[in-house]
């Protein structure tokens, strides 16, 4: 045990100094926020990706693919398909027009988009963002609860103040360079375990015929990719697990990532690393859970899947590495998640609305205490519990629906209106909380329930198609904005 | 006032670390009730062999032989099962070809558990008696991580099964075919044999063939959806990488 705890205090160590470290660089907001849009392909690509990923990776993933099989792989698709997505129709662009617009934010981008001086859709935008984020943020607070009672033995109260200290603290020193080179090397770790987990767990039970031997005589049905639906149901069972797809294009936390890369040409080179690491992660994460169903059968807790296999199957250095890599996830999104509802409050909100003169130190120091403040109140909603992949799979579908048509529609399509915004995210929030919290598909088997991201994101889209060809365009300086790029 | 602000930052930030490290270590590692998880077990089967093996008692019986007899040839991860006692004996001393005259009467009492078990026969004799001591235990199957742990267990059930302590009593009534004054010559008892022949089983442990373990073949699309999706992201990464990279060019 006590090698267990040695790897995993080494790991703790080098955020801090991480954070430490990156603090001298942040000497006004943009470095805070966006890191001075000076970030290399590496820590663009891998930031990205472990930001985008969580505990969900992590945790909800192997869940996943304990309880469904090879059915999980749909999901795996759906996240990779959504991620390549991103890199190849929303990236390059967004960077270019944040750079012309001189944005810092995602509510920035679309007031200034939308030449907006009425500030309401920053408003809004801020508003959602906030609440999603914290929601989000919260999650992962959970995520470390888990990960660290499981390890420790802890209660989860007590694991949940120390995912929390660690998080809240590195985030509030470095700010944005912080939480992308700490996401580089939480990212290679991340990967590097998921790599390594399932090789071992296949070379225990004698091949992956096996693994799938075993895991089929638990349940017959995690060996077909329907999970033995036909017809209508298989396809409703393919669907609702894709449906993160949609999500893509609307999280504020992975879409700065792009914002703050040094130059464009780099992109390409990101996209290259960023598939790389999100392909080999994602399928290791269901691996991993078809092994663990294999190991198991059973588990209170599938979502501990990853963690117990790590503590059956390694030395217990090794597993204490495992342990690392997974709050590794956890923090690298918990961070990220955090500085994105910081900027909604800070740059958003403090620094346009209230106070547009105030110096850059000032600023960094309002930073800060939002970090503190957003993530007590995180720790406070994480106190409750939960499964993780219905969690985050709320917080990133408020997110899908109420950003995601709508920065696909402003990056590629000139007649969008003000007014179409504003409905486009209106309805996506309204939608997906409706879907979700009052139980619209309450009565279904989980498998079959389709997220609130997915109706939301079309109703969303709908919104902003109509509303903005009802109304009335602003022609000319539309016209002057995408003729530059 | 920068410096120090930083200066506070990282003391702050070594004194949650070190806050940390001694909420860790404080803590012992006490796993959870959902920690006993185990490996999945495999099922392993154990396979009895009846075997037997003998000892034999010569005795001369004059009234009465009383002896304590210890079955212990067993071997230790076997179960005893039965005992066969075959007492045979014949008087030395009668007369008469037809009709015998002198016979003694020799009685044997087999004792086991608080049991009795006894046979007499007159003239000479070759009786059995038999003792049932366990049953071979109706386990068809032991699930278990690997084989020491499913030999742990069966060897549990078999412990202290594989010996058996008796309390043998052979008494003989004398008979005498003719007066004989001088007690010297008087019938003194008779020779026996008795012989011991105990069966125990013996076992060994087989791991649950393929087949047994209830392996089944996985079907072509599980094989296919591992492999067709993956490829397919692959494919349209490379895609976009290389139209992008023309693109440029």
């Amino acid at each position: 045990m006590s090698v267990l705890i040695l790897a995993f205090v080494i790991y703790l160590i080098i955020m801090v100094l991480i954070g430490i470290w990156s603090s001298k660089r942040n000497k006004t907001l943009d470095d805070f926020l966006i890191a001075g849009r000076k970030l290399g392909t590496w820590p663009v690509a891998i930031s990205a990706q472990a930001s985008d990923m969580s505990g969900w990776l992590v945790m909800g993933l192997p869940g996943r693919g304990f309880a469904y099989g090879v059915g999980a792989i749909w999901t795996a698709v759906g996240c990779a398909f959504g991620t390549l997505f991103n890199w190849s129709v929303v990236a390059k662009r967004l960077r270019r027009f944040t750079e012309k617009l001189r944005s810092l934010t995602i509510p920035d981008f679309l007031e200034s988009r939308y030449n907006d001086d009425s500030h309401i859709i920053r408003a809004i935008a801020t508003t959602i963002i906030t609440i999603f984020m914290v929601a989000y943020v919260s999650v992962q607070l959970v995520a470390s609860g888990k990960i660290l009672s499981e390890t420790f033995g802890w209660d989860y109260n007590s694991a949940l103040i120390l995912g929390f200290a660690i998080i809240t603290f590195y985030t509030l020193m470095g700010g944005f360079f912080a939480v992308a080179w700490t996401d580089v090397f939480q990212g290679m770790l991340i990967v590097g375990i998921l790599v390594i987990l399932p090789i071992v767990g296949i070379a225990k039970l004698g091949g992956i015929g096996e693994v799938f031997s075993a895991a089929g005589q638990v349940d017959a049905n995690t060996l077909s990719p329907g999970f033995g639906y036909a017809g209508l149901l298989f396809l409703l069972f393919a669907f609702a697990s894709m449906s993160w797809i949609f999500g893509y294009p609307g999280q504020p936390h992975i879409l700065t990532r792009y914002m703050a890369i040094k130059n464009e040409k780099k992109l390409w080179n990101s996209t290259l690393i960023g598939m790389t690491w999100v392909i080999i992660s994602l399928w290791g994460a269901v691996l991993i859970g078809i092994i663990g169903l294999a190991m198991f059968k059973e588990l209170p807790d599938p979502e501990k899947v990853m963690p117990l296999l790590a503590m059956n199957l390694l030395p217990e250095w090794a597993a204490g590495v495992v342990i690392a890599a997974i709050t590794a996830a956890i923090m690298s999104t918990a961070d990220s998640q955090l500085l994105v509802a910081t900027s909604s409050v800070v740059e958003d909100v403090y620094h346009k609305l209230i106070n547009p003169d105030a110096d850059q130190k000032k600023l960094v120091l309002f930073s800060r205490i939002s970090v503190l403040l957003l993530s007590v109140v995180a720790f406070i909603l994480a106190l409750q519990g939960g499964v993780i992949y219905f969690l985050v799979a709320f917080a990133w579908g408020g997110l899908a629906a109420s950003f995601g048509p709508l920065i696909i529609l402003s990056l590629w399509w000139k007649r969008t209106t003000k007014w179409g915004a504003i409905a486009g995210m209106i309805s996506g929030t309204v939608t997906v909380i409706i879907w979700d919290k009052f139980g619209i598909a309450a009565s279904m088997p989980p498998e079959l329930v389709v997220p609130g991201m997915l109706p939301a994101f079309f109703v969303s889209l709908f919104s902003i198609i109509i509303i903005s060809l009802l109304t009335k365009l602003n022609y000319i300086e539309t016209k002057k904005l995408f003729k530059q790029f | 006032m920068k410096k120090k602000v930083y200066a506070m930052m990282a003391i702050v930030g070594v004194i949650i670390l070190i806050l940390a490290g001694i909420g860790i270590s404080i803590y012992s590692y006490e796993p959870g009730e959902d920690k006993a998880i185990e490996p999945k077990e495999k099922l392993y089967y154990p396979v009895f062999t009846e075997e037997y093996k003998e000892m034999t008692i010569n005795g001369l019986a004059e009234k009465t032989y009383s002896d304590k007899v210890t079955i212990n040839g067993v071997p230790s991860n076997a179960i005893l099962t039965s005992v066969d006692f075959q007492i045979s004996w014949d008087d030395d001393k009668t007369i008469g070809l037809i009709i015998k005259r002198g016979e003694d009467t020799l009685k044997i009492d087999i004792t086991y558990m608080g049991e009795t078990k006894t046979k007499s026969s007159i003239g000479s004799g070759s009786d059995t008696i038999t003792f049932d001591i366990n049953n071979v235990p109706s386990v068809d199957s032991i699930e278990a991580n690997n084989e020491t742990g499913a030999k742990d267990l069966l060897y549990e059930m078999l412990s202290g099964k594989n010996e058996a302590c008796f309390d043998i009593s052979v008494t003989v009534e004398t008979g005498e075919p003719i007066y004989r004054p001088i007690k010297r010559f008087l019938d003194k008892g008779d020779d026996f044999e008795i012989k011991v022949k105990y069966w125990y089983y013996s076992v060994e442990l087989e791991l649950g063939s393929e087949e047994d373990d209830g392996e089944i073949d996985i079907p072509f699309e599980t094989w296919l959806f591992l492999i067709l999706p993956l490829v397919c992201v692959i494919l349209a990464t490379v895609i976009y990488l290389l139209w992008e990279r023309r693109r440029f060019k």
